[in-house]
């Protein structure tokens, strides 16, 4: 078994269609490791912006399983699993 | 003396040494390596960071981080993450003044972008992440829906003299060593490369200064009343406090030499002296 042990975060991404427009579990985190990653990045001089995101958690070493990004979905998309 | 500056300083602090900002630096074959063998990014490190790339580079590598160190007691995995830092793109930090005499160095343009760790992380916007040339000129044509300003030199220095005031330490990152592209003002909540480096121990993502605090005892008054201002500006755990006697004290092997507290001290009790002049820290990076 891996040490320390790290809760995961999992994101549903068909309950979490557009993350950009919410960000609730993102700003819900007290340590800051929920994350948006663009999923494709746009063409070089493209005047527009990358589009789609996709959510990712980082640094879980310091994740104390508060839950409060669980807590903080509206749609349900977001869940912390403890190790086993 | 850190490495770098034996391998790149000249007889200087390697970012001090003019060569480096040089376009023999910038065309050399360590800077103009093809990033895909090393991290899986097509192009240079400073295309990556002048492109559209950039954002799935940076919190990609945040996210890679939980699995490229499973174990943070395994020191050859920390180490391995740290080398490939070396040569794309880790940091240092430096204090205000070197900061000041990086700008002046550093070729223009001189760009500032909202910062990536704070936005995807958080979504705040700081225009903290001051771009040097080339990343400067490259991502106004290769990222032109990201919002910037180009800033003089002097726009430049006003921008960094107000962050410290803000508390915000300054870092230059590499890409890699010894080519400076960027100065990032930083806060600890967001910043990637200061959790890689405070919580995986990841020495290249930040490494520490060439300098240290040191707080002059006579000096110091405990700030009387209220909060030590020094202890609320130190984002490295080096700054301690004795309630016996009520003052300030540094640790200097923890210390980064951000210059932070010197900065928010009323007494003036704060220093930041050479690394190189302290055996117990003069190889602590």
């Amino acid at each position: 078994m891996e040490w320390p042990l790290r809760p995961d975060v999992v994101f549903d991404a068909n309950k979490c269609e557009n993350p950009l427009t919410c960000l609730k579990c993102m700003l819900a985190c007290p340590y800051r490791l929920i994350g948006l990653i663009q999923t494709e990045p746009p063409p070089p001089g493209s005047s527009e912006g990358p589009k789609s995101f996709q959510l990712i958690s980082a640094f879980r070493i310091l994740c104390t399983a508060c839950r409060f990004c669980e807590e903080a979905c509206p749609k349900g998309a977001v869940k912390v699993v403890l190790p086993q | 003396m850190c490495d770098f500056c034996r391998r790149f300083g000249k007889g200087s602090k390697w970012y001090l040494n003019p060569e480096n900002y040089s376009e023999e630096t910038l065309k050399s074959e360590r800077v103009q390596r093809d990033m895909m063998d090393v991290i899986g990014f097509e192009g240079t490190m400073i295309n990556i960071l002048s492109g559209p790339a950039r954002q799935s580079f940076e919190e990609g590598l945040a996210a890679m981080v939980d699995t490229a160190v499973p174990d943070i007691r395994d020191k050859e995995s920390v180490q391995s993450l740290s080398l490939i830092l070396e040569g794309s793109h880790g940091g240092q930090v430096v204090p205000l003044e070197d900061a000041m005499k990086i700008v002046d160095l550093a070729r223009e343009p001189i760009m500032v972008q909202e910062c990536y760790c704070r936005k995807y992380f958080g979504s705040e916007s700081k225009f903290s992440c001051m771009w040097l040339y080339p990343v400067s000129e490259e991502a106004d044509t290769q990222r032109p829906w990201e919002k910037h300003r180009e800033l003089s030199k002097k726009e430049a220095k006003k921008l960094l003299e107000k962050l410290d005031g803000e508390g915000c330490y300054h870092a230059i990152y590499w890409a890699p060593v010894p080519y400076p592209i960027v100065i990032c003002n930083c806060d600890p909540l967001f910043c990637i490369g200061y959790k890689a480096r405070m919580d995986y121990g990841v020495s290249n993502s930040v490494l520490k200064g060439e300098y240290v605090a040191v707080v002059a005892h006579e000096k110091c008054d405990g700030c009387q009343e209220g909060v030590p201002r020094c202890l609320t500006r130190c984002s490295f755990e080096a700054i301690r406090f004795s309630p016996q006697i009520k003052k300030a004290f540094a640790d200097i092997q923890k210390c980064f030499g951000c210059g932070l507290c010197r900065g928010a001290c009323h007494a003036e009790a704060i220093k930041l002296v050479e690394r190189a002049s302290i055996p117990t820290v003069m190889e602590v990076w």
